[in-house]
């Protein structure tokens, strides 16, 4: 055997415990994780950790990672170079708009932190501002990054500063899209009465976007789904689907057949809602660019196929799931894929399963932390823990989650967790 | 053609071929003049097609109604629309296979296809000899001939959970005997999925420690940084991370035993600590002070080469000898002939329970299949195999339908493409009858004279044979 054929791949935690964690290396780091290679896939406790890479075919990615930098790097210089020549014009909304724009590509590429800092820079400019609009711009864009960061109580509040602003300066489309997110905002706290109303309202300034009145359409089908109001939410998506329909919308209306799928799977007619999320998947198919969306109709699939029973089938969905997060680097729907693994694995009563919950931890504590999430996951580990007799461990899990949300602040996540801390027996 | 919302009853036409359950095909896309064209060589051939426009109605009729086969209609350049056919098809129940229709068909296509399982790949304008032969090929696929299921019986070894009648396996029922009652360490050799942790079990189940603990460690599953304190267990606080006490599975093992599988992939570092906790029969948790006594029997495993690793460095020599008091070595799937079909059988019982379905029979192509199949998973491949096509089985028969897609179409690890030569002569005989039985439909005299014996003999061996 030559020397070479005896050279194994490095597994990419151990790659990553060797490159220290400099800015300049994390795109690097990033690729490594993209590139790497599935291990056999028989293998049950696989996670990304685990996955191979050889060096030497890093060589020849490196050029095009940096391609891939240097592209998004000159977008974010172009968009600095235009809101230097709008300062220089006196035109300081477009000097705000193009800061929101370079916030936006960080979102793009899940660089929360770089997102924050332009948006901040962008929203000092905007409140000195005669023109309110780039302030209500910027406000809403603060609002949807909490939102991804799961920070919901100050999403909720810069949404409310952008809604004010909005109807005190009769901007219809503002006030709707600032009521959309507050709807998002409560549709994710599970307080639906309060989404329903939200979506209502944003309705109610009738702005001239269809696409706009699709989105909360959609969010008002999913709030009376989650009420067990079941004709009116499908009403209410139906609405969604002809609008987006209407003006060829592949993105929303792979969102709203998600929505419908998920309403399917509630009246437990699971043939249809498989059929649905296919369909979503196919309007999904042509556009590129939306994995979370991706990753979140397979998450549905995945549950559809637990709730069925079919656990083979779940579990090869969360692992094509896995595929397209890592492959796209999303961070935290990996930490969310791994938290749903260590719970198909609790159900099996199958100790291992601890492997996700931890992985999961570790992704939710990166360069870009995911607190809410982080504190879920513990929450479930303890569940976890619990489920396999070991009080002592579930108690000091569940502990954690709630000094996170205590930090953070969510109430009906942390009224979650002291409720499940007074069910265990005293350890 | 028929409109699949307005569906007319099937006419065989008077020179289809028999026996065979009717060809449904669903042709989805806006190619009507050709549509029309297939619809009337698919009812020459005794079959039906029904079309819709798009692929939303596709997926909904799909769901609805058994097809036999699914034309798309596709653009040249469309292998991501065909992968998400393909995968589409992997979801359903009773799938039907799939064919590309594509106005100038590329070897790189027909490459992609039927790596993703796609039956073929035809141009837009069909050849109809191409289309009949390749209906002619679906339908003798279907017809199969039903084998009754082995009877899976478990062997008293190891509490009644060890199926196997092979005699690749007999030494290691032995061995199991001989150890069992002992209080030595055991190496188990084989490898991945041939069982290691079962055979670890019923050691466990046979010796005097069974009604202490039974705790089984995936080496290879838990990150390195995790594995000590798995094992050792730790205290509050003494790493990042550590949010509570915990107790190492060689503490919950004691007056049991521990099983450590894949010992072979643990570093250096950790297999000094093991060597101690064994030599020692104390244990300390991470960021603990006091050594905890451990009253453990350890039985390990591995699927690799440990006395390579030794040479190589990687394996501590002192350890390998602690370990391999005992060395039992287990079969490949592979090597143990008919146990495939009895491990089958006890999987179709074992997972019909779980999924309330109930299996009475096998098919001959299912068979064919099975034993043509590599196995390089063994006996875990072998039940994830047998699981998933329970899921997906509508019926009280295993069919060739039933089991990976990619075995059908060659794109499977396969052994041989004929059927397996480990193949019984009773085996053989009961394949053949019940192909000859199918043909007839359950005619014994005219099976009799197509097989050239005696009605009587017949009918006796269809009663031994169970079929």
């Amino acid at each position: 055997m030559s020397p070479e054929a005896r050279i194994s791949p490095l597994q990419v935690e151990q790659a990553l415990r060797l490159l220290p964690e400099v800015d300049a290396l994390a795109p690097l780091r990033a690729f490594l994780v993209s590139t790497s290679r599935g291990r056999d896939a028989t293998q049950p406790y696989r996670t990304v950790g685990t996955r191979l890479l050889l060096p030497a075919d890093l060589t020849h990615a490196v050029p095009r990672a940096i391609a891939r930098v240097t592209e998004h790097l000159r977008a974010l210089y172009d968009a600095a170079v235009e809101a230097l020549q709008a300062e220089q014009e006196d035109d300081l909304p477009a000097a705000v708009a193009s800061l929101l724009r370079a916030g936006e590509l960080e979102v793009q590429v899940g660089r929360g932190t770089q997102a924050h800092a332009w948006y901040d820079q962008a929203l000092r400019i905007a409140e000195t501002l005669r023109d309110r609009r780039p302030e209500i711009a910027a406000l809403r864009r603060f609002g949807d990054l909490k939102t991804r960061l799961g920070r919901f109580d100050i999403a909720a509040r810069y949404y409310q500063r952008s809604l004010a602003i909005a109807e005190a300066e009769r901007d219809r489309e503002g006030s709707a899209r600032a009521c959309h997110g507050l709807g998002e905002v409560a549709l994710a706290q599970a307080k639906w009465q309060g989404a329903g109303s939200w979506y209502t309202r944003g309705l109610q300034y009738e702005a001239d976007d269809p696409s706009l009145a699709a989105h909360l359409h959609l969010g008002l089908g999913e709030a009376a789904r989650a009420r067990g109001q079941f004709e009116t939410a499908e009403e209410q998506l139906g609405r969604a689907q002809r609008l987006f329909a209407a003006h060829g919308d592949d993105v929303g209306l792979a969102r709203v057949l998600n929505a419908v799928g998920d309403l399917e799977a509630l009246r437990e007619r699971r043939p249809e809602a498989l059929a649905r999320y296919q369909e979503a998947f196919a309007h999904l198919r042509p556009v590129a660019g939306y994995p979370q969306l991706e990753i979140a109709i397979r998450l549905r699939i995945c549950q559809l196929y637990l709730d069925w029973g079919r656990l083979p089938d779940a579990e090869d969905e969360i692992r094509r799931a896995e595929e397209t997060a890592i492959v796209h680097n999303a961070t935290p729907e990996l930490a969310r894929l791994y938290l749903v693994m260590g719970q198909v694995r609790g159900r099996q009563e199958d100790d291992t399963g601890f492997v996700f919950f931890e992985k999961a931890i570790e992704l939710c504590r990166g360069p870009e932390p995911t607190p809410r999430l982080e504190a879920e996951v513990y929450l479930e580990y303890g569940l976890f823990r619990k489920q396999l007799g070991e009080l002592e461990e579930a108690e000091a899990y569940l502990g954690r989650a709630r000094e996170i949300l205590e930090a953070i602040g969510n109430g009906p996540l942390l009224a979650r967790v002291d409720a499940e801390l007074a069910t265990l027996p005293t350890v | 053609m028929t409109n699949a919302a307005t569906k007319t009853p099937q006419h065989p036409a008077s020179d289809a071929p028999d026996h065979a359950p009717p060809l449904r095909v669903l042709a989805v896309g806006d190619h009507t003049r050709e549509f029309r064209e297939l619809a009337r060589f698919t009812e020459a051939e005794g079959g039906v097609l029904h079309t819709t426009p798009d692929s939303s109605r596709a997926l909904r009729i799909l769901t609805q109604e058994r097809w036999t086969l699914l034309l798309v209609q596709l653009d040249d350049d469309t292998g991501d629309r065909l992968a998400w056919w393909a995968e589409v098809l992997r979801r359903m129940s009773g799938r039907p296979r799939l064919v590309a229709l594509v106005p100038t068909p590329s070897i790189g296509l027909a490459l992609r296809a039927t790596a993703l399982g796609v039956l073929e790949v035809l141009s837009t304008t069909v050849d109809r000899e191409r289309y009949c032969e390749l209906l002619r090929r679906v339908r003798d696929a279907e017809r199969e001939a039903t084998l009754p299921l082995p009877t899976a019986r478990a062997q008293s070894v190891g509490g009644g959970r060890l199926v196997a009648e092979s005699p690749a396996m007999l030494p290691v029922f032995r061995a199991i005997a001989q150890v069992a009652p002992g209080t030595a360490s055991v190496l188990i050799l084989g490898e991945s999925g041939t069982g290691k942790e079962l055979i670890a079990q019923a050691i466990h189940a046979d010796s005097p420690r069974a009604t202490g603990p039974f705790v089984a460690v995936n080496c290879a599953a838990i990150p390195e940084n995790l594995l000590e304190s798995e094992l050792f267990g730790h205290e509050k606080g003494a790493f990042t991370g550590a949010v509570g006490r915990k107790i190492g599975r060689f503490e919950r093992a004691t007056t049991g035993t521990l099983f450590l599988d894949e010992i072979g992939d643990m570093s250096l570092a950790l297999q000094g600590k093991i060597l101690r906790a064994v030599q020692e029969r104390e244990v300390e948790r991470v960021g603990g002070s006091d050594p905890i006594p451990v009253d453990v029997r350890l039985i390990a495993a591995t699927n690799g080469d440990l006395p390579r690793l030794i040479a190589d460095g990687r394996f501590r020599e002192d350890l390998y000898y602690r370990l391999a008091v005992v060395t039992i070595t287990l079969p490949r799937l592979a090597e143990r002939g008919d146990d495939l079909l009895a491990l089958t059988a006890h999987f179709l019982d074992a997972f019909g329970r779980q999924y309330h379905k109930s299996f009475t029979g096998i098919t001959d192509q299912a068979v064919d299949l099975l034993r043509g199949h590599e196995w390089a998973g063994n006996v875990r491949e072998l039940r994830n195999v047998v699981e998933r096509s329970v899921l997906v089985a509508d019926g009280p028969v295993l069919r060739a339908e039933h089991l990976p897609e990619e075995w059908r179409t060659g794109g499977g690890r396969t052994a041989h493409a004929e059927p397996s030569p480990l193949a019984t002569m009773r085996d053989v005989e009961a394949r053949h009858i019940a192909r000859v039985l199918t043909h007839t439909e359950g005619q014994i005299g005219e099976a009799a004279r197509i097989l050239g014996v005696h009605r009587n003999t017949l009918a006796r061996k269809i009663r031994d044979y169970g079929l």
